[in-house]
């Protein structure tokens, strides 16, 4: 098995895995997005509002703000305390929550919550639990994707050359490098199949064949804040294991 | 403003929005007038005031 990181930043991440099937791909990226407990509000306790949007708009806003959340919780991780007392007139972001732990804590400043007019005013006190994503999309942590990786074969014994997949392919893959077809960046393909299309009809049959491969993917791990999008990746991967360690168990008590 | 329907240990549940008045109501005042109205200065229009405790709303 290999892995190689095509991109890695804080908020997303590609990798080429080698030597996995489409069925463990798909069970790691359903977990990315419904089985890592991450924290979000789960209730909001109003003293004041006096603002234009209800109680439950407000509540539903609130929730949906994505929180920091370290990599070592699990759903026996204690509730956090989140105040917010704003008064108008101002905009109500998620800059003006104060998190009694500073673990727990919006992942950008930048949310809308309601903007208050003058005597207006938002007293609350918001609930952070922690949550699975299969419960509500507030607890989902990021995206996660995959595609099979492509192999692009071309024939440069009988290729003439002609050029028409060059201008066929709508994202440039296939380049003429002196007397020979060359492709570049394989992994960008989206599988049109419009290269092996033109080829045909500029000649008798195909000399370019995409087929995607059956055991390496092109995984895509994009993260919402609460965590790295690696972590995402790692922490799939102990949720996966500690579910099989668990059956394990049963099986060898039954 | 006259505190002569007021009891203290009642929660105060309604406001009169008279902007002279402003008497924070609890129940038994508005038992002591007939309709509904601010028993001190008469004003018809009474909002309801939050509770102290404050109101637990589900984020969903």
């Amino acid at each position: 098995m290999k892995v190689r990181f095509l991109s890695d930043s804080e908020t997303s991440c590609t990798a080429v895995i080698e030597g996995i099937s489409a069925p463990f791909a798909n069970a790691l990226r359903r977990v990315i997005m419904t089985e890592i407990p991450v924290y979000a509000g789960k209730d909001i306790i109003i003293y004041e509002n006096s603002g234009p949007l209800f109680d439950e708009v407000i509540a539903h806003r609130i929730g949906l703000v994505p929180l920091t959340t370290p990599k070592d919780s699990s759903e026996d991780s204690k509730s956090v305390i989140i105040s917010v007392d704003v008064a108008g007139p101002s905009m109500v972001t998620s800059a003006d929550f104060v998190s009694e732990d500073p673990d727990v804590v919006p992942t950008s400043d930048g949310f809308p919550i309601v903007k208050l007019g003058k005597g207006q005013r938002l007293k609350c006190n918001i609930e952070g639990v922690v949550g699975y994503g299969k419960d509500h999309t507030r607890w989902q942590p990021g995206l996660a994707s995959y595609k099979n990786y492509p192999s692009i074969v071309i024939d440069t014994v009988q290729c003439n050359l002609c050029g028409s997949c060059i201008k066929a392919c709508p994202r440039a893959l296939i380049q003429k490098d002196g007397d020979v077809l060359t492709v570049v960046d394989a992994g960008s393909c989206m599988f049109c199949r419009a290269c092996e299309e033109a080829c045909a009809q500029s000649n008798e049959k195909s000399l370019i064949s995409v087929t995607p491969l059956k055991d390496v993917f092109i995984f895509m791990v994009e993260s919402y804040g609460a965590m790295p999008a690696k972590d995402l990746l790692s922490t799939a991967l102990m949720v996966i294991e500690n579910k099989a360690r668990a059956l394990d168990q049963n099986l060898s008590g039954a | 403003m006259s505190e002569a329907f007021s009891t203290d240990d009642e929660p105060k549940m309604y406001k009169c929005i008279n902007k002279e008045c402003k008497a924070e109501l609890s129940l038994a005042d508005l038992e002591n007038v007939q309709g509904v109205k601010c028993p001190f200065c008469g004003g018809r229009v009474l909002i309801k005031l939050r509770a102290q405790d404050g109101k637990r709303v589900s984020c969903e």
